[in-house]
Parts: C-alpha cells; structure tokens; sequence
C-alpha cells in the first residue's frame, strides 16, 4: 500500500470577504519534505499559509491531513508567523514564549506537566537560547526572536510546520541554526514548508518548490519549477530576460519594510 | 497619628467604603492589565459609560442599580463583537456609536425624572460612602467571581493577547474567551460605579497597569504590582477624601496618577 500523503489540498480558493486572493489551488505534499513558496508579494503566500492553520475559511475546497479534513489534528500544524506579527514588548520571557506551545497538550486550563517543561527545555537548548530562558522579549534581538518562535514551534511537535519569511532580516547565524534545525525535523518526518524571497535559497536547499502567485504557477523540484518560462508566469513584469540567462528583479519588499535595514546586533552571536 | 488612620475608621459607612474601594481598586488593576497590553482603553470608558441606560432603568423599576448596570454593559460588550463581526466595521467604530447611542440613551432618561440630579452625581464621580452592607456583599461576590476566573483563564488570556493566531491554530475558542474577558470587564466597570463612577472607572482600569507595565517583564508579576497601586490608590484616596472634603472618587484617581507619574518619572531618570 502507498503511504498516504501528509497533506492533501483539492482545489481550494481562499478570499478576504470579495476579493479572492487564491484560485483553485491543488496540491499534494509527501511527508517529510522542505518545500519553498515563491511567488511576488501579494501572490498570496501568507493567505495559503493561514488557510492550512484553518485561520481563514475555504470558498471552495478541501484540506486534508492524514487523510482527514482540516480541524481534525489540535497539534499537527504549527505556524511559525512573521515576526512583526506580535507586540514584543508584550510582558512575557522567553520560556513563556516557548510554554505556549505546549498549550494544548493538556487542555487549557491545566498548569504545565513535567514533560512540558521538558519539551520546553529541549526546543530552547536545540535552538541555542536556553540561557535566555529567563529574559524579557523585549531585549531580543531580531534573530533572537526568530529563534524563540523557532523553538515554540519545535515544542509544539507539530507534522507539519509553516514558517513565513523566517529569512528575511535575520543575521546567517540564525539562518544556518534554522537550517540545522530544519535537517532536524527532517530526520523526524516533519513537513516544512516555507516562504521565502531568496530565490537562491529555494533553487539550493529545498526539496521541492512551489511557485504561486494567486494561484499555483508551478510545484515540483527547483530545477523544474525555476524555469525561465514558469518564473516569466509567476513574476510577469519584474522578470528581465537577457541574452545571456535570466535576471530577476524581485520587488521583495515594500520600500519602508524595515527588515530591509534592520541592524542586526552584536548579541545575535551565539556565544 | 493611629487616631488619624483610625478616626474615619469608626464609622461603619467608612469601613464599608474602604473595604469596597480596595476591591474595585485591585479589580480595575488586574483586569486593566489586558486593557493597557490590548490597547483596549477606549472601550473601558465606553462601556463605563454605556452602562448609563441600564443604571437609567433599574432606577425606574426601582431595581438594584448594580444589576442593571451589569445587563446594559453585557448588551453593550456583546453588541460591539455583532457589529464588528467579520469586519462589517472596525471594532473601535462599533464602540464608538454604541457608546455614544447607549449614553445619550442614559441621559435621556434621567433627564425625564426630576429628582434624579443627586443620583445622577453619584452615578457620574462615585459616592463610595453609600455603600450599603448588601452591596458590598455583592461587590465582594461578584469581585471573587472576576478574580478566581482570571487566575483560572490565565494562560489562555495570555495567549490570546500575545498572539491570537497561535491562539487559534492551536484551536482554543477564542471568540469564547475574548467575550469572557469582555463580561469580566463589564463586571468589573459595573463594580467600580460605585466608587468612582462612571466618568473616572477607565482611569482605574488603565493607570495603575499602565505604572505597573513600566517596572516588570513579567505578565504575573505585573498584575501583583498593578492590584498593589490599585489598593493603595483607593486607600489613600478614601483618606484624602474624608480629610480634605472632596469627591472620592477623584481622590482614588488622583492617588493612582500620582503613583504612575512618580514611577514614570524615577524610570525616566534612570535612563
């Protein structure tokens, strides 16, 4: 018997109130593998990510996982936001941080059980941060924070972990921590997928790419779904196309995003 | 010196007073630390102030003021999550016309009755020095209610500040805790009528927190702080009422201004 896939998607779109923002999006996903969404901003990255958590309603559609439809797993699906999603001047330490994704393991109401903390533990000392255990948030560096979200989600000990511009603004320590990381779930079986606009990063690292933009462009292994015709598709007129191979000039990001010209501190160093 | 502390202390309505203005004191503070962590400030005062009909109608059908206030801030609270559902209109949209319809509705009706004008007083700044023994008995039921659910709901409550989106993939039922902590807000506003009254009780939900927010990383340990200068505001605010012969309800204010400035200007100074 075919082992089944870990997550099914049949033709879903997705829509804030009007406007649809994903058409007829199908695809499958084997388990274990490292999958990079690219497409231009607004292409709907973020909005795929927030339909597979069940944050946003399907129009059309269905999602699968396991073999059942979506809402069926409390923890099989961690997400893993951008990181200007949250107040980190919000008055919690990091070990909070990291607590919360132990949250349901038994139920809501209950105070953290032995393992808890151990998971809690285990996800701070694989990500390097165990001796920031104890400190406020609010002195994080920007990699620092990555790296808290990182370990919260590895203490969520999820089936399918989506991470959302992880690489954007975090300094190569944090990123090379994320990929080991990375490799770490893979030996667990773990899905991963995640955006990114380094397209360098999704050609060389990733088993599979997945192209969208509204809708699904492309999907397969970079070398296929890279393509200069595919890429022409996903990213229309941001594509140069030269004699000698392919330019892209990818708007990344808005002008004023600050991660463009974050300063990454000294104290993101792992010591 | 002891007859001084102890000379106002004599009469029952003090003590009495004292007692339900150290338990709102330390309601406000507790339940204003999600105020002040939400930015939920601006609909503290309103549904201070849109508990005005209810309080209107009690007072008509000769009822217990309390209960009214309790069931026009809970059609309030739950008006302003129907309106704001799904994005019809901005949620501080929807405060701001309910708010306003349910106070000129308030004012409306006690302008039609003519002895009104004392109560109204009353109403609007406190007059902690009438609280009868029944309701201090209720304030101290209904505070007990607020505070043993606070400590029950408090990681959930956490969550959901920090990060409603984990809060949701992890499938906590958030629209569920969200009208909680409006009902405990609403009881608490309602509680705090009697003390300070309509027109100052956001005052007590936000300042305190706020001092408090400027001298702890930590959540738990924030709230403690927060409940202290509540109770201390309410204490010494009762005493400078007594003594210089004005409104109570202005002294317990006051009070907590001067504790937030003091920390704020010590915290300014240190840097």
């Amino acid at each position: 018997m075919q082992t089944p896939h870990r997550l099914e998607v049949e033709n879903i779109s997705v829509a804030y109130g009007d406007k649809i923002v994903l058409q007829n999006v199908s695809f499958q996903v084997p388990h274990g593998v490292r999958i990079a969404i690219v497409g231009p901003n607004g292409a709907g990255k973020s909005t795929l990510f927030k339909a597979l958590v069940g944050l946003l309603p399907l129009k059309t559609g269905k999602i699968l996982i396991h073999g059942l439809p979506l809402g069926n797993h409390k923890d099989c699906v961690a997400y893993v936001p951008q990181r200007e999603e949250v107040d980190w001047r919000f008055p919690v330490t990091v070990r909070d941080v990291v607590m919360m994704g132990r949250f349901n393991s038994n139920g809501w109401i209950a105070r953290p059980t032995k393992a808890d903390h151990q998971a809690v533990d285990q996800a701070l000392e694989k990500l390097n941060i165990a001796a920031l255990a104890n400190s406020s948030i609010s002195d994080l560096s920007g990699g620092q924070q990555q790296r808290v979200f990182l370990a919260r989600a590895l203490a969520q000990n999820p089936h399918i972990l989506l991470m959302d511009e992880p690489f954007s603004g975090i300094d190569s320590t944090t990123q090379e921590i994320t990929f080991g990381l990375l490799d770490h779930l893979r030996s667990r079986q773990v899905t991963v997928m995640i955006s990114t606009h380094d397209l360098n990063l999704a050609a060389n690292r990733f088993d599979l790419v997945m192209l969208i933009n509204k809708g699904l462009v492309a999907f397969g292994s970079p070398h296929d779904v890279l393509s200069q015709g595919n890429l022409q598709k996903a990213f229309g007129n941001s594509l140069l196309v030269m004699d000698g191979g392919t330019l892209l000039v990818d708007e990344c990001c808005p002008p004023d995003d600050e991660h463009l010209h974050m300063p990454i501190s000294s104290s993101d160093q792992v010591k | 010196m002891i007859e001084f502390f102890l000379q106002p202390l004599s009469y029952s309505f003090m003590q009495r007073g004292l007692l339900a203005g150290m338990m709102v004191g330390v309601l406000c503070a507790v339940l204003g630390t999600y105020v002040v962590l939400r930015g939920m400030a601006f609909l503290g005062d309103a549904l201070a102030h849109a508990i005005l009909p209810g309080v209107a109608v009690a007072y008509l059908m000769g009822g217990n003021l309390l209960l009214g206030a309790l069931v026009a801030a809970a059609v309030v609270a739950l008006g302003i999550g129907y309106f704001s559902k799904n994005g019809a209109i901005k949620e501080d949209t929807a405060i701001g016309i309910l708010f306003s319809a349910a106070l000129s509705l308030g004012v409306a009706m006690i302008s039609s009755i003519r002895s009104f004008a004392v109560d109204l007083s009353h109403i609007l700044f406190g007059n902690v020095l009438g609280v009868s023994p029944s309701d201090l008995l209720l304030t101290f039921a209904l505070g007990a209610i607020v505070l043993l659910t606070v400590v029950l709901l408090y990681r959930p409550f956490m969550v959901l500040s920090f990060d409603p989106v984990l809060a949701a993939t992890l499938r906590l039922p958030t629209v569920l805790l969200q009208n909680i902590m409006m009902m405990l807000l609403a009881v608490t506003v309602v509680i705090s009528l009697q003390t300070v009254g309509v027109g100052l009780a956001a005052a007590m939900l936000v300042t305190p927190a706020a001092a408090a927010y400027m001298l702890t990383r930590r959540l738990s340990t924030m709230m403690i702080i927060s409940a202290l200068i509540g109770a201390l505001s309410s204490l010494i605010g009762l005493f400078l009422s007594y003594y210089l012969n004005i409104v109570s309800g202005s002294a317990i204010v006051l009070t907590a201004t001067v504790f937030f400035l003091i920390i704020f200007l010590v915290k300014k100074g240190k840097r």
